[in-house]
């Protein structure tokens, strides 16, 4: 190539030559007549900016700024209006672009014949849904009901909209749903007995607190714009303490780091408790007046507990425990922020409640600053008219249920002949294989890749064999697509309407349609409307859900007045001006010190926990019987969000591979070098994995970040979590949690 | 223009835009008439349905994307700079993509018909226009010379030796390889 052509730019010297007309006379059978006119709209000069909002399930919910050209999504930002998004994002939202424009994403409906084969065919929509809705009325006929048809779906879109998928469900009938929540539950619980409500502090007041506690939590990876209100409120002077059985980076930039027993998180709690107790620190206004039951928990504390024994348990030593309780008790405001890794025990409700409990003896609840801070879901009073699909005429379901519930079921239950059937979304696997009276035949996945966040994986290929169909709606191919009959291709956020709110933050945002759809994807209220124009073609009568769908209606009817109220808007396209906080009253939840409890108060001594079998008082309960050698840890990776954005080059430029890391001590006397392979093993099942030494993991601990997928990487970590329950987590999502940290595993070279 | 040209450049549009078994066999048959190749006739067509979407389509991850812009790029994305091109060509050629914006205008069926186009126009005139063999010489030697090779080699390497798909592959090669060199390289004034 000569100098001067490559001299030229390639636009230049494409601008001002036209060969129109040559094509007239030609068959053509892709191409079509350009009309400049018709694509003004994307050869501006100038970016069209549009709102987006992260729907991924993480603290943050960051206010997106998006930035389209030629309509193609050139570069994102993080939203300035925002105080908490702040212009920025973390490495996961910079790298949305290269979700949408992505090679490996999920273009079109496909078949599979064959689960697992790889032999995968392209199909029509329509038939695709004709498959579908012909299976879905076999069941129909064969059953009598759809309880044959089972819907799992969690976090992996939180956008309000999405919400249709569960509504497609009951447009369709009563079917079987996975309800609970593998996240939060037990904390959930806890807080609902101790307060009355979940519901956390502004975690922008955090820069108040003159004494923070971050307790099994990762904000520097899973919140990292939290990160700039410990880093303020520790420049005013704050202390940081951080416990977590990991030292993770957010324990890098702490005053203070415990790294205790894992699941031994109440005693340490309960063991400050005592100590503030007998320093007289407790706040008597607090417990005197707003509270319920502090005597019979400070005698509890008395006859049984010590900072002593609180040691024992944790492996923290006495004086450190009797330090930290003694100054957190007498900062004002003193602030726990109670991360969701620390109630995925056996015990992890019953932690969460003795923590709660020394946060409110020091007069910490209602307090700006302050509060023992978990999540909220104070923003999400949507209508949820997409959820909202009644059943058809005569449609029959279970009897003797009240039907589904989750944390973020705000409908109101109302009394029915028929119910759907429930199942513990924690028990998947189980939950298939033992449901019968009808069996479940088919399965619908959306917004969740079961085999990568669901627990013992060699469990679930065995019950997903047993289903006859398995739908998987998806961007990218997973495992769980792997194990399908059908995949079909969802839209990303830039390719929809929909509203997105936090539960950890009051700024709620609207996400607008930045590009056309790609490929054939839709969304999944799009999807919805055309199953349902299938199902009434081949059964008229047998789907209410609507069949004509226009993303941004639906947006549209998702707002209320208590909704602009609560945001101080008149209009949601208000919202097109940026992200909106909500008018609080106080940075601090439960300022009034009206709590939602049956006593109105502050319940140290809860009868409704009783009623539901746990303890009244937020007595000690020791964790999982260890039953291997070494304690299995696997929570987030710091790249992805469970099984999200970690099958992206940019993320696999940082994280290669996985690891599992261990302490050099364990290691030598395993004869272990580091980046040894490994087998990792226990009751449930194996994985191979390298392994790298570090003394940030405690003896005999294995650490493994979760969730690996693509570019020939069939790495699982559920290969080695099973099912167990948590304690809490029944009474407000509808089923326990799950104890993913009470899991023990060996491991030898291999 | 040469129809022996058009009809095999044809043939490989229609088989890297098939979206079924039935659609594959009947352009892999044209395709092999057009370089003198045998396609066995016990073929099992299903089967190479299984392999060109494993290979281009998905919804796995795909070893050799169809797109320009996920060989041009320094990161292997869409809907780059190589995809605007793309639509810019097609604009100069009084064209558009479909939807536009909703397939990448660089998928390569698309830019296939582009070059029929393109090789009508410079056989329709007489002398061929400038502009036709400007923009011609252009797409050749600056567009698709940046990314057919890559692209080959891509399904040549995942591709089952002696296949439907590595025989469309060496195709499309043949004639690349005889239109990159039976082309000037672009000089404009």
């Amino acid at each position: 190539m000569s100098q001067k052509t490559r001299a030229l730019s390639r636009r230049q010297f494409l601008k001002g030559i036209s060969v129109a007309g040559a094509a007239s006379l030609l068959p053509l059978r892709l191409l079509m007549p350009y009309s400049a006119e018709a694509a003004t709209a994307f050869r501006e000069q100038d970016f069209q900016i549009f709102r987006n909002a992260c729907p991924r399930n993480c603290y943050d919910t960051c206010s997106i700024k998006t930035f389209v050209k030629d309509g193609v999504v050139q570069f994102i930002e993080g939203a300035q209006e925002s105080t908490f998004t702040q212009g920025g994002l973390c490495v996961k939202g910079y790298a949305y672009p290269r979700r949408v424009y992505s090679p490996d994403r999920i273009k079109y409906p496909m078949v599979q014949d064959g689960r697992r084969t790889g032999n995968w065919r392209r199909v029509s929509w329509d038939e695709a849904m004709d498959r579908i809705a012909g299976k879905i009325l076999e069941i129909k006929e064969k059953d009598g009901s759809l309880l044959g048809l089972g819907l799992t779906k969690y976090s992996g879109n939180f956008g309000i909209t999405n919400y249709g998928v569960e509504g497609m469900m009951s447009s369709l009938g009563y079917t079987t749903r996975f309800v609970g929540t593998p996240c939060w539950p037990a904390g959930i619980d806890a807080q609902n007995y101790d307060l009355g409500d979940m519901w956390c502090n502004d975690p922008e007041d955090m820069v108040k607190s003159r004494y923070v506690i971050i307790w099994g939590a990762n904000p520097a990876w899973c919140s990292v714009h939290s990160m700039k209100y410990v880093n303020e409120a520790k420049r005013r002077g704050a202390k940081v303490v951080v416990i977590d059985p990991v030292f993770t980076q957010t324990a890098a930039k702490g005053d203070v780091y415990w790294q205790p027993e894992a699941s031994s998180d109440g005693a340490l709690a309960l063991g400050m408790a005592r100590h503030v107790l007998d320093l007289g620190l407790v706040d008597s206004d607090f417990v005197n007046n707003h509270a319920k039951g502090f005597a019979e928990f400070a005698a509890y504390l008395r006859e049984n507990v010590t900072v002593e024994w609180a040691a024992g348990v944790s492996g923290i030593p006495a004086d450190q425990i009797r330090e930290v309780a003694e100054e957190f008790a007498s900062a004002d405001p003193a602030t726990i922020w109670i991360g969701y890794g620390m109630q995925r025990h056996t015990n992890g409700g019953a932690s969460v409640r003795a923590i709660d409990a020394l946060v409110a003896m020091t007069g910490n609840v209602g307090k700006e600053g302050g509060g023992a801070r978990y999540g909220h879901l104070r923003t999400w009073g949507f209508n949820y008219h997409a959820l909202l699909q009644k059943q058809p005429e005569g449609a029959k379901g279970f009897i003797g249920a009240t039907g589904p519930k989750g944390e973020f079921d705000f409908t109101k239950g109302e009394a029915a002949s028929f119910t759907d059937r429930t199942v513990n979304i924690n028990k998947t696997a189980q939950a298939i294989l033992d449901t019968k009276d009808p069996a479940l035949k088919m399965l619908w996945v959306s917004c969740k890749n079961p085999f990568a966040q669901d627990f013992d994986r060699p469990k679930l290929e065995k019950a997903f064999d047993t289903l006859e169909m398995v739908v998987s709606v998806e961007q990218f191919f997973t495992e769980t697509v792997n194990n399908s009959d059908i995949v079909l291709p969802v839209t990303t956020l830039f390719e929809e309407w929909t509203v997105n709110a936090s539960y950890w933050h009051y700024w709620v945002g609207i996400n607008e349609q930045a590009i056309k759809p790609m490929y054939e994807t839709k969304s999944n209220i799009e999807i919805a409307a055309l199953l349902s124009k299938k199902m009434n073609q081949l059964a008229p009568g047998s789907c209410t859900f609507p069949q004509d769908i226009d993303t941004r209606e639906w947006l549209e009817k998702e707002f209320n007045q208590g909704i602009y109220d609560y945001l101080g808007i008149k209009h949601w396209t208000d919202l097109k001006n940026g992200p909106v906080k909500a008018r609080l009253a106080s940075s601090a939840s439960w300022s009034d010190k009206k709590f939602g409890t049956p006593s109105g108060q502050y319940e140290f001594h809860s009868e409704l926990c009783q009623q539901n079998g746990h303890d009244a008082l937020p007595r000690y309960k020791e964790g999982r019987k260890p039953y291997d050698e070494f304690r299995l840890l696997t929570p987030h990776t710091k790249f992805g969000l469970h099984s999200q954005f970690i099958n992206l080059d940019w993320m696999h430029e940082f994280n290669k591979e996985p690891f599992l890391y261990m302490h050099p001590d364990d290691a030598q006397e395993k004869k272990i070098a580091d980046l040894d392979m490994v087998r990792v093993f226990n009751k449930v099942g194996e994985l191979k994995i390298k392994v790298k030494l570090t003394s940030n993991v405690a003896k005999k601990s294995l650490v493994i970040y979760e969730a690996w997928f693509g570019q020939g990487n069939d790495f699982n970590v559920q290969n080695l979590v099973d099912d167990e329950s948590a304690d809490m987590g029944a009474y407000k999502t509808g089923a326990p949690g799950v104890a993913i940290h009470g899991q023990f595993a060996n491991v030898e070279r291999v | 223009m040469n129809d022996a040209s058009i009809a095999c450049i044809e043939s490989l549009r229609d088989f890297f835009s098939a979206s079924n078994a039935m659609e594959l066999e009947d352009a892999a048959v044209r395709i092999a008439g057009s370089v003198a190749a045998v396609i066995p006739p016990d073929t099992d067509w299903t089967a190479v349905e299984y392999e060109f979407n494993r290979l281009f389509v998905g919804p796995a991850a795909v070893p050799a994307p169809l797109y320009a812009s996920a060989y041009c790029e320094s990161d292997r994305v869409l809907m780059g700079k190589a995809a605007l091109e793309a639509r810019r060509l097609y604009h100069q050629l009084g064209l558009a993509v479909p939807r536009e914006g909703v397939i990448p205008d660089d998928h390569l069926a698309f830019e296939l018909e582009a070059m029929i186009v393109l090789k009508s126009a410079l056989g329709a005139d007489a002398p061929p226009s400038q502009d036709a063999k400007a923009l011609h010489a252009w797409f050749v030697h600056e567009h698709l010379a940046r990314w057919l090779g890559p692209f080959i080699l891509a399904t040549r390497t995942h591709a089952s030796p002696g296949g439907v798909v590595a025989l469309a592959a060496d195709a499309l090669a043949a004639w690349f390889d005889k239109e990159l060199n039976t082309t000037a390289t672009p000089l404009p004034e």
